[in-house]
């Protein structure tokens, strides 16, 4: 499965800012052409009653744990209970254009104050491009921290059109860009960055999106509906993410229904250590609701475990389906990396499987970035990669078999 | 790793030269011994439970009852076990000449950038080539693990040649080492800007390189390894009668006859070779090429290389195998990142052990 | 060792013994291919079974003249011969035979023993491996005797005081059984017994073994009692060559060393502080007390009247260090010791 994030004490935040900032988006193509109609500009209040509530439309967070978002009449509150790891909360008010700015007290008295529907925003990640581009609201992106991975035909057609600024484009952000175009707000990807505070100061929103630290796949896929509560586009996310979650859970009760697990050996090694997914993460989830199991299922966290190979070859060595995640032309290629690869049933069965199937122009990798709003197609993948049998004619969305050599 | 030692047998007619030389015997042999048996202990310990009698049977070419046994013996701890002796002891006598060569304690394996010139080898192929998606030719998997052991070794021979062409002018040791820092210090800058522009995932390969680990050597890489770390302990053990020349400087050592440039080359190619080959295989292990020099002098007590060398060298190799099995315990299925287990370990136990000795690092003038 | 092993020694004729050369220059070669000469014209000889002390004022060059002689620096012109063999066309493992060195560098001997630290000169006699033979460990024990430290072989090197530890670095020199030992101000950081006890070994070394022993040194009281040889470099950076007394005699030490306070006295072969005498006092003294108060009165610019007449003051002395005195005034006062006499000397 997926080596997203490991964590490693020394160049952690480099590799997260790093991660965040180059994973390629791609748009869906498939992206209904009528949500244009729900464009952010729509929203405002003209002469505010107060007694009238003005959000007709209220998004339920039911499987994210690190969002919450709380209705008033006038202005709503999004708190990311974690912006960055180990990352105090922080609380953002999200005030309905038109309607005259609350006087809060207590811990909001501090928080940030954001006019929504916001009309221009600055995405410091890929994976935000396709909250965008699925709920229509693509107009209000106006910077981006890199040009250089966008794989979306979508976005990259916006940027040609000069619409979008780059503001950290040698992986510093350029605070001196981002205060003189002056966005409604800069979205985080969810590591800290010391330009942030100096941002706040210049009165830019700096609003945290820590999807990655959500361990549930549908978790992760929920926070649409954040980014909803800037765009103003909650009603088409809620109609999004209601698919997306009827799919997954479908495809999650076929695969319950299955007599016994299958057994998979997830990871990749690197200098002679088994990267594992640990029993709480994304991936091992993501397993479990496919029908598969491992023999680190149990271990909680949601990291990765590190693993020798002795222990790796000892109790998964046998597991029919080896689920990986390099871009390998052939099991010779895993041979080549390590030759103890070849000792594992799968590569000898030819049963493994690597999460590279959609990779964008840019190099980036769609499971990392579509992968995440779209967890539906990434567990029907699974399903079908592990129970063949009742999936026939599947069309891979992100996983690939390894041809066998 | 027994090589002969260069240990005179005790001569009864010198009643007052048993003492030290008894007490070097002991030390070499206590040494010899304790390594033996953390090999041992490493062959015969793991996260599955392999009986030693099964052990045994796949060391001696049989094959286990269980074929998974065979596997984890021969594939895993055998190459785990043989890679920690070879590479503590060639890092253990690479340090030994560096900090004689240039009469420094602080000196270690790496203090010519040799571990710099290999990470930026390492991080070249890592990270620096087939930008192009789709197209998987230059990518670190198809090049394998070759691609990344000859990239190091480049990088590293790259900077070796660097510093012996250098070394060509340069009439100072200590001009020399701190040339050597600055060509370290430019390798790191350029791996520091090609980790900018790299993708992520292959960032974090370069990273987990960078942790060190005596686990990622296979068969095919140890039919390479042993023989290159053989041939530069050979090489560093040849060097010994002039290394102890130096011990009072280059000046003197001039004075006895000695070819202080040639016997400064010899003693550059033979870090170099070792410490190069340590890194290519498994990444740059932090410490114990600083300390094991250390340990073994004051251990020994004596700086005589004809004793300290083939002592440092078993010394490596038993902190090496001793670290290994730290950062694996028996047992468990966890590895925890090599380099911690040589620096947070073994710092405390280097510097209690300095301490304690009353005299501290001695043996290398400064 | 990868040293060619030349031996240049066979050349009938020329063989002196010793360290020899001729018309040698010595000094630096600067970047653009000049050079800078501090001694030119160098015809020197030490022999076999002396002590040649080096002599002269600080910077007139004696350090970069032995470190020529030792192979360190290269002649800028000239010959040196060791044994007859000439220094340039020797190899150095060979030269290593011949002649070894005490360097002023302060080693740091870390972690070796005396027996180890000694054991370091047997480099050019031990095999490719560096072991020591019998031969090399008879050779070491012989030589640490013969400086007087064998009762130190098993300590810790780096636990010696300084004048244990130039013997040791002297019987590390003698290890490499040289004809020729250069020693590089070799009890410039020593109390004074050690100094005399060390030149006075290296005398006796020099006597009883043949070697033949170059010093430098400050030491030149000392050197001029001992040497047998002194070369002294000058102010003018001409070297004399003699032994002591002929120095002394052609006012050639006199020259070199004389300053504004110091005037050598060739009679004792010592230096005295030059001062004008003030006034003339008689002393009554005893002739093993005479000296020290002459001695005394001196430093206080007076000097003793040969005989009573031309006194302009008297001193006396009576048993247990008390004295009477005079003064020019006429003023009888009571001294106790000698401080209280140059206290009351001072006012006169």
């Amino acid at each position: 499965m997926s080596v997203r994030r490991f964590p490693l004490p020394s160049a952690a935040a480099v590799l997260t800012t790093a991660l965040a900032l180059t994973l390629t988006a791609c748009g869906d193509p498939d992206a209904p052409a009528g949500a244009k109609a729900q464009a952010p500009q729509a929203g405002c209040i003209k002469d505010f009653d107060p007694g009238t509530d003005y959000f007709p439309v209220k998004s339920q967070v039911k499987h994210a744990k690190n969002f919450t978002l709380r209705y008033e009449k006038s202005y709503q509150v999004l708190t990311v209970k974690e912006p960055y790891p180990k990352g105090r909360p922080e609380s953002y008010v999200l005030v309905k254009c038109g309607a005259p700015k609350p006087e809060l007290t207590g811990a909001l008295a501090k928080a940030q104050q954001i006019t929504v529907p916001v009309k221009s925003l600055y995405s410091a990640s890929t994976t935000h491009l396709p909250l965008l581009t699925e709920t229509g609201t693509l107009d209000v992106l106006t910077g981006v921290a890199s040009k250089a991975n966008i794989s979306s035909a979508e976005v990259i057609e916006r940027v040609e059109e000069g619409k979008v600024t780059e503001y950290a484009k040698d992986r510093a952000i350029n605070a001196e860009t981002v205060i003189g175009e002056q966005p409604d707000v800069l979205m985080t990807q969810g590591t800290d960055d010391p330009q942030y505070p100096k941002l706040r100061q210049a009165g830019i929103a700096v609003v945290a999106n820590a999807e990655w630290l959500e361990p549930s796949p549908l978790g992760r896929a929920e926070w649409v509906k954040a980014m909803a509560a800037l765009t103003g586009a909650e009603k088409r996310a809620d109609e999004l993410f209601d698919t997306v979650e009827a799919d997954y859970r479908e495809v999650a009760e076929k695969a319950a229904k299955v007599s016994e697990p299958v057994q998979v050996l997830p990871g990749t090694m690197y200098q002679g250590t088994w990267y594992m997914p640990a029993g709480g993460s994304y991936a091992a989830r993501l397993i479990k609701d496919a029908g598969g199991t491992y023999p680190w299922s149990g271990k909680g966290g949601s990291g990765n475990l590190q693993l020798n190979f002795e222990a790796v070859y000892a109790k998964g060595g046998d597991a029919p389906v080896w689920l990986a995640d390099q871009r390998w032309k052939s099991t010779a290629d895993a041979v080549k990396a390590d030759n103890r690869y070849g000792k594992l049933t799968a590569v000898s069965d030819g049963e493994v499987w690597t999460n590279t199937k959609a990779l964008g122009p840019g190099g980036g990798n769609e499971y990392y970035e579509r992968g995440v709003l779209r967890p539906d197609l990434v567990l029907a993948d699974l399903f079908a990669l592990l129970h063949p049998e009742q999936a026939k004619g599947h069309t891979f969305a992100f996983y690939r078999q390894v041809p066998k050599a | 790793m027994t090589t002969p030692l260069a240990i005179e047998p005790e001569k009864p007619e010198k009643p007052s030269a048993v003492r030290p030389r008894r007490r070097r015997a002991a030390v070499v042999l206590a040494l010899a011994a304790g390594t033996a048996a953390l090999f041992v202990l490493t062959v015969a310990t793991g996260s599955h439970r392999v009986p030693v009698a099964e052990v045994v049977r796949v060391l001696l070419g049989g094959a286990a009852k269980d074929p998974r046994w065979t596997v984890i013996v021969e594939e895993v701890r055998l190459p785990r076990a043989l890679t920690a002796t070879a590479v503590g002891a060639a890092l253990a006598v690479a340090g030994v000449q560096m900090q004689t060569l240039f009469r420094n304690a602080l000196a270690d394996p790496y203090s010519l950038g040799v571990s710099s010139g290999a990470s930026m080898g390492v991080a070249a192929v890592v990270v620096g080539t087939g930008g192009v998606a789709g197209s998987f030719t230059g990518d670190l998997a198809g090049l394998g693990r070759v691609g990344v052991v000859l990239a190091a070794s480049i990088g590293a021979a790259a900077v070796l040649a660097l510093v012996l062409l250098l070394s060509r002018w340069v009439r100072s040791a200590v001009t020399l080492l701190v040339i050597g820092v600055m060509i370290g210090s430019a390798a790191t800058a350029v791996v520091g800007v090609m980790l900018v522009y790299a993708r992520p995932e292959r960032a974090q390969q370069f990273v987990m390189w960078g942790l060190g680990s005596f686990g990622a050597t296979t068969w095919p890489d140890l039919r390479v390894m042993l023989p290159v770390v053989g041939a530069g302990l050979l090489l560093a053990a040849l060097t010994a009668k002039r290394l102890n020349a130096l011990l009072l400087g280059e000046d003197y050592a001039r004075t006895m006859g000695l070819n202080v440039r040639r016997s400064r080359d010899l003693a550059l190619l033979g870090t170099s070779v070792l410490a190069g080959a340590a890194t290519a295989f498994c990444g740059p292990i932090a410490f114990l090429g600083l300390a094991v020099p250390h340990l073994t002098r004051v251990a020994l007590g004596t700086s005589d290389h004809r004793a300290l060398i083939p002592a440092s060298m078993l010394a490596g190799a038993f902190l090496a195998l001793a670290c290994a099995l730290l950062s694996q315990p028996p047992g468990t299925d966890s590895v925890l990142p090599l380099n911690a287990i040589t620096s947070l370990f073994g710092a405390p136990v280097v510097i209690t052990f300095l301490i304690r000795s009353r005299r501290g690092v001695q043996g290398v003038a400064s | 060792m990868t040293e060619t092993l030349t031996e240049t020694a066979a050349q009938p004729g020329i063989r002196t013994g010793g360290l020899e050369t001729e018309e040698l220059t010595v000094g630096y070669r600067t970047r653009s291919r000049s050079s800078r000469a501090v001694l030119s014209g160098l015809a020197l000889h030490a022999a076999p079974g002396e002590l040649t002390v080096l002599l002269g004022p600080n910077g007139a060059g004696k350090s970069t003249l032995l470190r020529t002689l030792c192979g360190l620096l290269p002649p800028l012109e000239g010959r040196i011969r060791i044994g007859g063999a000439d220094l340039a066309r020797t190899s150095p493992a060979a030269l290593a035979r011949r002649l070894a060195v005490v360097l002023t560098d302060r080693v740091d001997a870390g972690l070796l023993s005396v027996r180890e630290l000694a054991g370091l000169g047997r480099h050019p006699h031990t095999g490719f491996t560096g072991r020591l033979t019998a031969a090399d460990h008879a050779a070491v024990e012989w030589s640490l005797k013969a400086v007087g430290a064998d009762h130190l072989a098993d300590r810790p090197a780096a636990e010696l005081s300084d004048g244990e530890r130039q013997r040791v670095l002297t019987a590390r020199a003698l290890a490499q059984e040289p004809e020729v030992v250069l020693l590089d101000e070799p009890t410039a950081f020593l109390d004074v017994p050690s100094r005399v006890a060390l030149t006075v070994l290296l005398r006796d070394l020099a006597r009883d073994k043949g070697l033949t022993v170059v010093v430098s040194t400050h030491d030149l009281e000392l050197a001029l009692r001992v040497a047998d040889a002194v070369w002294l470099v000058d102010r003018t950076s001409r070297v004399h060559a003699g032994a002591p007394e002929d120095l002394i005699r052609g006012g050639a030490v006199a020259s070199a060393f004389d300053a504004d306070h110091l005037a050598f006295d060739p009679l004792t072969g010592t230096f005295g502080l030059r001062r004008a005498t003030r006034a003339a006092v008689a002393v009554d003294a005893p002739a093993d007390v005479l000296p020290l108060v002459e001695r005394a009165l001196a430093r206080e610019g007076l000097s003793v009247a040969d005989t009573g007449a031309g006194a302009d003051a008297r001193v006396s002395w009576t048993e247990g260090s008390r004295f009477t005195l005079v003064g020019p005034d006429a003023r009888t006062t009571e001294a106790h010791g000698f401080h209280e006499l140059t206290r009351t000397a001072r006012t006169w």
